[in-house]
């Protein structure tokens, strides 16, 4: 028995088609370009910005792209920036900007850079916009906050929690719930954020996407740039 | 008297303005009041060819262009510009003067090349001497119309006999000389000379042994007659593949990886490219360009292997990834050796079979007025259209059980792709009533080769 009037009119049903896109990823030559397709069958299109790009971070809104000297968004807006490396993290319409060689934290809102004072207490390797993680080389491992993940090349944090870490031949996903996902690849160097979904593997020999969907985790070489 | 003569020969020789040359190929030589042939095998003809340069600073015209047989017959013009014929200063008229004969004697001519002015002249030498007949025994041919003999193509690193046969077709004994080989993958045990009795051959072998794979020529000299020795050396060709996948039950949207090995080792250092084709087991598209090497994006790759390998490197590596793409179809994969050559079949295939529609993501929302499906997959069969919707309340309870037909849409959308069946669609439902209630929804979707059902999709 029905609480509630409900009707559906299959005949007014409409569907919107289109190519499914995966993320951005940042290729060998420094060029951010857009993955389509299905994982493991995907295709890479035209670069999005002019010009190499250090550090890159995509959400499904947006893409920040850092360059030797400015932050770049994907609508075209472009700020000033300390150079080298940034890591970079989408909250809403805002974005945690850390950058690398002057560990300078920013905020990154409507085409404006502010920059904000803080001591993380150590060289940041990754940060989450939930609740801003951060995640700080120690010597006897990467911490966030009170919990030590342990010895690794790279770490990344995962939006909804957990962690990606490379460790010696694969990418370890620890989830918050204290289960871990184990892909084998070898030389594992660096992450980017090409989408909410998909985090790119930089390894020596080729870059990898990795699905971090929850029942849906998978990893696939990326075309171009792979061996 | 004498001073007299002087006088009236003089302006002849301040005039002189015709030289002869002989040309050795390109490579003019000048002629001097002799000139030899040498000796020339009774019924083969030698041809010379000459250039009458103008060295004054005037032009000429030559109008005697012509050869004296002292000894009866032999010499002949047997190629030149007709006279009178203008030579400009610093220019020349080249001609061309034969011998043949076939009685066993020496023979001279006169050559004589003149302008109303002046005449040089020359004397041409000839000795027309017995030769022997040369035969060539299979595996060679030859001689042929331009005294070669060939040995044909053997691969590299080995060797081919031929035996020739030396005929002396002469009433008395003839003494061959001088009989050599020469070039750099011939050789021959036979002597610098044979003499063979009336009537009687000689026989010998030479041996081409070519080292490498290439062209290679020599030259046969048997008394007056020379030949051309010809011959190819080729790698042999690899040895059969023995194709390597990580499986060969392959289906759509999925990376494999494949390694190649000869089933023995190269007999060579060979480098060509593998190639893989994909030909869709739908019409609706003509191709899927996610079928392709990852590596490099393309459908082709480099190989290479050294000698005494078996294993072959793509790429530099031990092996390549590929995608099986999203269409089903049949991928062929293609060594091409080049110049190299490959036993056995340079192909195979793997088929990615019609499959059930794959879904990757799916999402529910819900409006005041709409609820909203999103689903991400792909479809190999291209044949996606057909729908159902199974909606839940908030406990879990059927709602009701809707069918849509969105076969136009998928139509459109595939209409002229070549990238693949990847898909998300957006799924809008137009709601009347409190459409909070509306818990979940499961949705069938219908190809060609079967059903899937999603998950149940909760709206939040």
């Amino acid at each position: 028995m029905k609480l509630f009037l409900f009707l559906v009119f299959s005949a007014s049903a409409w569907a919107q088609i289109e190519r499914p896109s995966i993320g951005v990823m940042l290729d060998e030559n420094g060029r951010a370009r857009p993955v389509t397709g299905a994982a493991a069958a995907a295709a890479v299109g035209d670069p999005l910005f002019d010009g190499a790009v250090i550090s890159l971070a995509c959400s499904e809104k947006m893409c920040l792209a850092k360059t030797e000297t400015a932050l770049v968004s994907s609508a075209g807006e472009t700020a000033d920036a300390p150079p080298g490396a940034a890591l970079m993290v989408f909250s809403g319409d805002s974005a945690y900007v850390y950058f690398v060689e002057s560990r300078q934290f920013a905020i990154w809102f409507a085409g404006h850079l502010y920059l904000f004072d803080f001591d993380p207490g150590g060289d940041v390797l990754s940060i989450r916009a939930n609740g801003f993680d951060y995640a700080i080389a120690h010597d006897d491992g990467i911490w966030v906050g009170a919990q030590n993940l342990g010895v690794a090349n790279a770490v990344f944090l995962l939006d909804g929690g957990g962690a990606l870490l490379a460790v010696d031949g694969q990418v370890r996903l620890l989830r918050p719930d204290g289960t871990e996902v184990d892909f084998a690849v070898f030389g594992a160097g660096g992450f980017v954020r090409m989408s909410d979904r998909y985090v790119e593997v930089v390894t020596d020999s080729g870059t990898w996407a990795l699905d971090t969907e929850p029942d849906h985790e998978q990893i696939f070489l990326l075309p171009g740039g792979s061996h | 008297m004498k001073t007299l003569c002087l006088l009236a020969f003089a302006p002849a020789l301040l005039q002189a303005q015709i030289v002869l040359y002989s040309l050795d190929g390109i490579t003019p030589s000048p002629l001097g009041a002799v000139y030899g042939y040498g000796q020339v095998a009774a019924g083969d003809s030698k041809i010379v060819r000459f250039r009458a340069l103008n060295t004054g600073t005037a032009s000429i015209t030559i109008t005697l262009l012509k050869l004296i047989n002292n000894t009866g017959a032999g010499f002949s013009i047997v190629n030149s510009s007709s006279t009178p014929f203008v030579v400009a200063p610093g220019n020349a008229m080249d001609f061309f003067a034969g011998f043949s004969a076939t009685a066993v004697t020496s023979y001279s001519a006169t050559l004589q090349v003149g302008t109303l002015s002046q005449t040089v002249t020359a004397i041409l030498l000839a000795t027309v001497v017995p030769a022997p007949t040369l035969s060539v025994a299979a595996p060679c041919t030859g001689p042929d119309t331009n005294a070669t003999i060939s040995f044909g193509r053997i691969p590299q690193g080995t060797q081919e006999a031929c035996i020739l046969s030396i005929l002396n077709p002469f009433p008395q004994a003839l003494t061959v000389s001088p009989l050599t080989v020469s070039g750099a993958a011939f050789s021959t045990t036979l002597g610098s000379a044979v003499t063979i009795a009336a009537g009687q051959s000689s026989s010998f072998t030479i041996l081409f042994g070519p080292a490498n794979a290439t062209a290679y020529s020599g030259t046969l000299t048997v008394g007056p007659r020379t030949y051309t020795l010809s011959g190819t050396g080729f790698s042999s060709p690899l040895p059969a593949l023995v194709w390597s996948f990580d499986t060969t039950a392959i289906a759509s949207g999925e990376q494999h990886t494949l390694s190649v090995q000869l089933s023995a080792p190269a007999p060579v250092s060979a480098a060509g490219t593998l190639t893989l084709a994909f030909t869709p087991s739908t019409s609706v598209v003509t191709d899927d360009a996610a079928v392709q090497f990852v590596a490099t994006s393309k459908r082709v790759a480099s190989f290479a292997i050294k000698a005494g390998a078996t294993a072959i490197n793509i790429n530099a590596q031990p092996n390549i990834v590929f995608s099986t793409g999203t269409t089903a179809g049949t991928l062929t994969f293609t060594v091409d050796p080049g110049i190299f050559g490959l036993s056995g079949n340079p192909s195979t295939s793997l088929t990615t079979r019609p499959g059930p529609i794959a879904i990757s993501s799916t999402g529910a929302t819900s409006r005041v007025n709409a609820l909203d499906v999103v689903l991400t997959g792909f479809d190999n069969t291209y044949s996606i259209g057909t729908m159902s919707f199974a909606f839940f309340d908030r406990s879990g309870g059927p709602i009701s059980s809707l069918s849509a037909d969105f076969t136009t849409n998928f139509k459109g959308f595939y209409q002229g792709q070549t990238a693949g069946s990847s898909f998300l669609m957006r799924v809008s439902f137009p709601v009347t009533g409190d459409a909070s209630q509306v818990g979940g929804v499961n949705v069938t979707l219908t190809n060609a080769a079967g059903a899937v059902t999603t998950p149940r999709l909760n709206f939040p």
